[in-house]
């Protein structure tokens, strides 16, 4: 746990088909999960689990792997919990590299395997269990902090999704 | 005279393997490192650069907008390298359109990568 990072997307439904990488948007999130990703390296994380079932979860596991190839006198690990996959990801283009990503990653099972949004819930639990820096990948940002032991970043995706602009958020 | 080189990435080591390379080069002269983009920015607003080592993926601008803001700056342009982590095609897309002359992607050899860069540059400025 104490090198361990886990990646948390909130409101996955509102983002399941929104990333595109002929998009701009697209590319500046690509390079922000390349930061935050090789970031966490620098701070000592060398385990990385994340659930991957859409294209956002994608995009940061293939980012870890890229700094793994990069880093590779360090013991870097990539867990990924396979949930199932959402439309825009089982296009013929992503579903090759979810493939290479599978392969290259090392699977995480979850105990009594539930379905639908029982089995995200469970495995977010799990996640942050298993953790103690939390990268929420998040719509709006949040006034509060579950845990206080645990370090979380948080990356609002507003900013990176045009179809859903930031709205004003009013913190009391 | 030295191609005078700015060295752009967040992660320090690299940055001394590659300052540590190229002192050993006399072709070559680092004038600026930096670990920001906007540190960067600074620099080229003020230095003369020939080789541009850009990493993209920074902290606070990242390198594709860097590569925007660049072309747009009042001065002469420096001839940007990627030498990054991320290995994502649009990516690389991107960096190429926007005017970068290569993108490596990490880890490479040190040995060739430069061979590759001064033999561009070499090309570069015979056509100037």
């Amino acid at each position: 746990m104490e090198h361990t990072a886990c990646v948390i997307l909130k409101c996955r439904e509102a983002y399941l088909d929104v990333f595109d990488e002929e998009n701009p948007s697209c590319l500046k999130l690509i390079l922000r999960l390349a930061y935050e990703a090789s970031h966490c390296i620098s701070l000592g994380y060398t385990t990385f689990i994340c659930t991957l079932g859409s294209t956002v979860e994608l995009l940061f596991a293939e980012a870890v792997l890229d700094l793994k190839r990069v880093y590779s006198q360090m013991p870097i690990r990539l867990c990924v919990i396979r949930c199932p996959v959402n439309d825009y990801l089982s296009k013929s283009d992503y579903l090759s590299r979810y493939e290479k990503v599978l392969i290259e990653a090392e699977p995480v099972s979850i105990s009594e395997a539930l379905s639908g949004a029982d089995f995200i819930k469970k495995a977010d639990k799990y996640m942050r269990e298993q953790s103690s820096y939390i990268l929420a990948l998040n719509a709006q940002i949040r006034p509060y902090i579950k845990d206080i032991s645990k370090t979380e970043a948080v990356i609002n995706l507003r900013e990176y999704c045009p179809k859903h602009p930031p709205e004003l958020i009013l913190i009391k | 005279m030295p191609m005078r080189v700015l060295i752009v990435d967040d992660d320090k080591e690299f940055v001394n393997l590659l300052k540590l390379f190229i002192s050993k080069d006399k072709e070559l002269k680092v004038i600026g490192e930096a670990y920001t983009g906007a540190s960067a920015l600074e620099i080229l607003k003020n230095e003369f650069v020939d080789i541009l080592l850009l990493e993209l993926a920074l902290s606070d601008i990242d390198g594709l907008e860097l590569l925007k803001t660049i072309k747009e700056l009042d001065c002469i342009k420096p001839e940007a390298f990627i030498l990054s982590a991320v290995s994502n095609n649009a990516i690389i897309r991107d960096s190429l359109r926007l005017g970068a002359a290569a993108y490596y992607v990490k880890p490479f050899g040190l040995d060739k990568t430069f061979e590759h860069i001064l033999y561009y540059m070499k090309l570069h400025f015979k056509k100037r």
